[in-house]
């Protein structure tokens, strides 16, 4: 205790004994402690604030990414192979679809793996639940499949189509559509 | 003596103050920065086409005569004009619309607890051209609760009214949120 109090003590005098332009210099050398501290603190909350922007970027650029993928399914539907007679866009011409079945030469043409339209009705079924569409059952049927290349490692794309089809009742001609969902497969690079 | 420390006190406290301030400054500003990324209304192109495709289902509805079945957007536009009109079948139009459109729509987003679409809200209404605030609500439903989104993608479709000049709006909502 009594040699605590000395070094208290001693600490004390030598401080009193510091001249006084050394004593500003120490309130100097403070100051810039603290503007260094302020700063380092600054520049702490910029790069969290930038890594939180940097993070935004890249939801952006998937974001980006699969609606130019939807864009191009889109597209699909309004080129002259699927589109309908009717001035309508988004809209697949189901007549047309039933003649593109089982035409292999098509597999080349479109850049996606795989090409198929699935009907209303089977929108909540597995693959393997759906009627499959041929020339015999159209069009009593779930699913187009236009062509599967078989590619394991797949990411599907889906956009919503109208599905048109001539429809003969009453002695009249008329257009039936409903609503189906037009699924484009892209085999992903590893 | 006193007087020396004392102002070494108060430099102690200035320091500490400051420090304080630049400190709840800080988190003020990040506070306002992370609460910007809360989820809000983004447009998706997937919904908009979902509307698009909904318009031209063909229904059960014919107004005039078999087979000339009305289309969805058919009906909301019969629906706007002439509330009380019935199909031929004795169903009202704005009857035979929501049936048509929830079915159209619970089947397309399978909204659930365990399906990542937890919700959605779909709004049709008409806006007048010449005045802006006249809205008249024509159709609304809802299926599963708003809550916990962690994003609401949203797309509308707009059909022009003939006669009156103006334009209908249908609009459709949805409630992302993780399985």
């Amino acid at each position: 205790m009594k040699s605590q109090n000395l070094v208290v003590n001693y600490t004390k005098m030598k401080i009193l004994k510091i001249p006084k332009s050394k004593r500003s210099q120490l309130q100097i050398q403070e100051m810039a402690f603290m503007l260094v501290a302020v700063l380092f603190f600054f520049v702490l909350v910029g790069l969290f604030i930038a890594s939180l922007m940097y993070s935004n970027l890249k939801e952006d650029a998937t974001e980006i990414a699969e609606t130019r993928t939807l864009t191009s399914v889109t597209n699909l539907a309004d080129s002259p192979e699927f589109s309908c007679v009717l001035s309508k866009s988004n809209c697949v011409d189901e007549d047309k679809l039933i003649s593109l079945i089982n035409k292999t030469s098509y597999m080349n043409f479109w850049t996606f793996s795989s090409l198929k339209v699935v009907k209303f009705g089977a929108f909540n079924k597995s693959e393997k639940e759906m009627i499959k569409c041929t020339r015999a059952n159209y069009p009593e049927c779930e699913l187009f499949l236009v062509y599967d290349k078989d590619i394991s490692n797949e990411r599907a794309i889906s956009s919503y189509v109208a599905l048109c089809r001539k429809e003969y009742e009453n002695g009249y001609t008329y257009d039936k559509c409903e609503l189906a969902r037009l699924v484009a497969g892209t085999g992903l690079k590893t | 003596m006193i007087k020396k420390n004392k102002l070494g006190q108060q430099e102690i406290l200035g320091f500490v103050l400051i420090v304080l301030l630049v400190t709840i400054m800080g988190v003020v500003f990040l506070s306002f920065s992370i609460g910007k990324s809360r989820p809000t209304k983004q447009t998706s192109a997937e919904i908009s086409n979902l509307l698009e495709a909904s318009m031209y289902h063909t229904t059960e509805c014919a107004v005039n005569y078999v087979p000339q079945y009305r289309e969805v957007q058919d009906l909301i536009k019969e629906c706007y004009k002439n509330p009380e009109q019935k199909c031929l079948n004795g169903k009202g139009v704005c009857v035979v619309l929501e049936s048509t459109f929830k079915e159209l729509i619970d089947q397309s987003l399978t909204v659930s607890e365990v399906s990542p679409n937890k919700a959605y809200i779909l709004k049709i209404q008409y806006s007048s051209l010449n005045s802006l605030n006249e809205t008249i609500e024509i159709l609304k439903f809802e299926e599963g609760i708003f809550k916990n989104c962690s994003s609401k993608p949203g797309g509308s479709h707009s059909i022009a009214v003939t006669l009156s000049s103006g334009t209908i709006d249908t609009e459709l909502e949805v409630c992302r949120g993780e399985i």
